[in-house]
Parts: structure tokens; C-alpha cells; sequence
């Protein structure tokens, strides 16, 4: 019985090539590499890929950076222990807040109100928080679509309130706001404090990225406090004055990362 | 487990753990800088840093993903610095003279370096990583914080521009 080999495509190849040497493969590799002389070359380019040697004076030098003032280090936490201890002390954070301010803001607002606001704010503070946690080891980044995504619904943090609230001019705009804004930013602060005490055992690679996650999840937290105390229901108030308070900590985040990484 | 030895500050794990996984990173700084001297200096840098972070790895994780992030940023910062201090220089201008006796591995290293060089940095970055260092896809995509989908994309436009040059260059020839 005559075997015919399957003729495979370039693209097939290519598959092979993420895996390893294609010489190795199959049958159909190997009839591919005959028939095609681009592919031959770009595997036997590949081939010689690993080939350099280390110099014994690098491994010299990498071995005294490596032992230098050798003692044993406690290994991080789990990621498991330390999001559970910051929400605890988070939650801590949001108990003490409500038990200063009050909680008038709770009955002033529709069921789907609190519901809409209170579940837009908490996702965002959890997916930030896990990224920032995640920042504490190299190699553990939330992937990119993830992190595009907290970054798409904290904007939405922002920008909810109008649709959620109506729009109705307020006579004490400005000075209601402000003192409103100020109590907002005085819980982030705290709350960037508790995220801070989780982060600093870390190795942040991106102090940029970690410092905006950790600012974001602190001013979501502030918002959450805040849609709970205020009995303001009005849009233009919720966006500036409570979600401004979001972007006010996760700009300050920001910068805080990006001192760190000047400092360096 | 050699990093966990190394946690608990075994200096015999430590060194092996150096021994065998400083090749890969520096076959992989050389593919980049194409300059031994300044991938002796990385790879210094990067076992300071690692000695530094040792603490954040967690085990049963996989310490190449780990190690390799690390290195990575130390290679970035790196150029960073050589670039603020050289000012916009052609890495070419840079690069060592071919060695005289070449046998067919020089060759063929030094035709990929070549051909490397013309690749977008991201799709560089991770043909090194994959043809240079062996890492896997999965390591890839947790080093650079992506999918294995996203990365395996990237290889394959790698791929696609690399068979053209080669082709480029043979009808030169």
C-alpha cells in the first residue's frame, strides 16, 4: 500500500516552529522543508539560534551578585491572604467612614441606583486591587485585556452618574461639593494607605501601572463611601465630586509610581 | 526547588541555579545588545535585582517566567540609560566584527541576528524568547503580560517577515 505524505502548508510550519527545532518533527515537516526553501532557511537560521557560549568571567561576576550577603528571606504571601487582609482592613476603612459621615445617601437613592453605582464601583475596586496585587510579583501581570478593561470601567465610574442621576442645578454647588470632595479624598488617602501596606513587601516592576491600579482602587472605595453618605442625587454632583475623586487618586497614583521610578 | 534552596540562603543551590539559567539570559541580552560586554553587565545587573526580589517568588510557581521579567526590565532600563547617555546611536554602529572563522552555526547565528535586527521590537522580543532562550508560549505570555493567542500572533508576523527577507536575499544574491 503507497503512504502519500500530506503536503503542509507554510502556516502549518509555523505551528511547528513555536514548539521547537522543526528537523525533529514530522514527515510531513520534513517534506515541507524539502519543498520549500524559505522555510529550510528559517529553520536552519533557528537552528543556530542557541549556539553562544557564556563567558566565565559573566558567570564569575553573576555568581558574586547572586551569593552577596546570602540569608534567608520569608517567600511574599499568597495572593489569596493578602487580598483577603486588604479587603478586611478595607472593609474596616468603609465601617469607620460610614459610622463618621452617616449613611444618609443610602435611602435618598432608587434601589437600581445604589444597585448600578455600588456593583459599578465594587468591580472596579476588586479588579484593580487584584491587578495592583499582582504587580507584587514579576511575571505576574494581569494580562493586557484585563487591564484595558479596569481601565475602560473606571472611566465608567466616572461618567456613570449621568446616567444615573438626573440633572438638576444645585444652589450650593461649589462649597457643598468641595467639603463633599474633601471627605472623599481623605478616605482614599486611608484606603491608599491600607493598599500601599500590602504592596510594599513587593518587587513592582511598573510602578507606573501599580501606582495607578492601587490609586484607582482607593478612589473607588471613596466613591462607594461617598454614593453611601451623601444625600445629594444629582448627576453633575456624583461625576465631579465623587467620581472626580477617582481620577484625582489614580492620577496621583500615577505620579507616585512614576517618583518611584525616577527615584530608582 | 533550587529557588527555594536559594530563599532559604543554600549557597550551593544558589550557585547552581546561576549555572544553569545564565546561558539562557545571556543568549538572549547578546541577541539584543549584540554586544558581549554589555551582556556581561546585564546579566550582572539582573542577578543583583533577582538577589533583591528572591522573596516575591512563590513556589510551586514556574521561575522562568519570574526570573525572565526581571531580566527583561533590567534590559530595558539598561538601554534606557545607554541611550540618555550615547545620545540616538545606530545599535549597528555598535555591534563586534564578525569572528574571521566562521564555521556553518556562526553563520547561521549570525544570519538570524542580522535578520532580527529588522524586525518590530515586540515581534523581536519574542522570537528571542522563544528561538534564543527555548522559553515556551505560556512563559512568553505571562513575562510579557498577554495571551498565549496574542504572542503566538506575534510570532507568526515574525515568521512571515523573517521567510521574506530571506527570500529578499537570496534573489539578491
Amino acid at each position: 500500500m503507497s503512504e502519500r505524505i500530506r503536503a503542509m502548508s507554510c502556516d502549518e510550519f509555523d505551528a511547528l516552529l513555536d514548539l521547537g527545532n522543526p528537523f525533529d518533527q514530522s514527515d510531513e515537516a520534513r517534506q515541507h522543508l524539502q519543498e520549500c526553501p524559505r522555510c529550510r532557511e528559517l529553520a536552519a537560521a533557528f537552528g543556530g539560534g542557541r549556539g553562544e557560549s557564556l563567558p566565565a568571567s559573566a558567570l564569575a561576576k553573576a555568581q558574586t551578585a547572586a551569593l552577596r550577603d546570602l540569608t534567608p528571606v520569608r517567600p511574599l504571601s499568597s495572593p489569596f491572604v493578602a487580598a483577603s487582609g486588604t479587603l478586611v482592613a478595607l472593609a474596616c476603612v468603609i465601617l469607620a467612614s460610614l459610622l463618621l459621615y452617616g449613611s444618609h445617601g443610602w435611602a435618598a437613592r432608587l434601589p437600581w441606583q445604589r444597585a448600578s453605582s455600588y456593583l459599578g464601583a465594587g468591580s472596579v475596586l476588586v479588579l484593580s486591587l487584584a491587578a495592583a496585587l499582582r504587580e507584587r510579583v514579576p511575571g505576574s501581570s494581569l494580562p493586557a485585556p484585563w487591564r484595558y478593561a479596569v481601565a475602560a470601567l473606571a472611566t465608567l465610574v466616572w461618567t456613570g452618574p449621568f446616567m444615573l442621576y438626573q440633572f438638576q442645578p444645585e444652589t450650593r454647588f461649589w462649597p457643598h461639593g468641595a467639603a463633599c470632595c474633601c471627605n472623599g479624598l481623605l478616605v482614599g488617602v486611608v484606603s491608599g494607605m491600607v493598599i500601599w501596606l500590602a504592596l510594599r513587601r513587593g518587587y513592582l516592576l511598573s510602578p507606573l501601572r501599580t501606582g495607578w491600579f492601587a490609586g484607582v482602587a482607593a478612589g473607588c472605595l471613596a466613591f462607594i463611601v461617598q454614593e453611601t453618605y451623601c444625600p445629594v442625587v444629582e448627576s453633575g454632583h456624583s461625576a465631579l465630586w465623587h467620581g472626580g475623586v477617582v481620577a484625582i487618586l489614580g492620577t496621583a497614583g500615577l505620579l507616585m509610581g512614576w517618583r518611584a521610578l525616577r527615584s530608582e | 526547588m533550587l529557588m527555594e534552596r536559594y530563599q532559604a540562603a543554600d549557597e550551593i543551590a544558589a550557585t547552581e541555579l546561576v549555572r544553569r539559567v545564565s546561558p539562557v539570559l545571556y543568549r538572549s541580552f547578546l541577541a539584543h545588545t549584540r554586544s558581549p560586554d554589555i551582556s556581561e553587565d546585564l546579566l550582572q545587573d539582573t542577578w543583583i535585582r533577582v538577589h533583591k526580589a528572591r522573596h516575591t517568588y512563590r513556589p510551586p510557581a514556574p521561575v522562568m517566567p519570574w526570573l525572565y521579567s526581571i531580566a527583561e526590565h533590567t534590559r530595558l532600563d539598561g538601554y534606557r540609560r545607554r541611550q540618555r547617555r550615547q545620545g540616538r546611536e545606530s545599535t549597528l554602529e555598535n555591534a563586534p566584527e564578525p569572528a574571521s572563522e566562521q564555521t556553518d552555526d556562526v553563520v547561521q547565528r549570525l544570519t538570524l541576528q542580522k535578520l532580527m535586527q529588522s524586525l518590530p521590537e515586540s515581534q523581536r522580543q519574542v522570537l528571542i524568547m522563544l528561538k534564543v532562550s527555548g522559553l515556551s508560549l505560556e512563559e512568553i505570555a505571562r513575562i510579557q503580560g498577554s495571551t498565549v493567542g496574542a504572542i503566538k500572533l506575534r510570532a507568526h508576523r515574525a515568521y512571515q517577515t523573517l521567510r521574506a527577507l530571506l527570500g529578499g536575499e537570496r534573489g539578491a544574491q
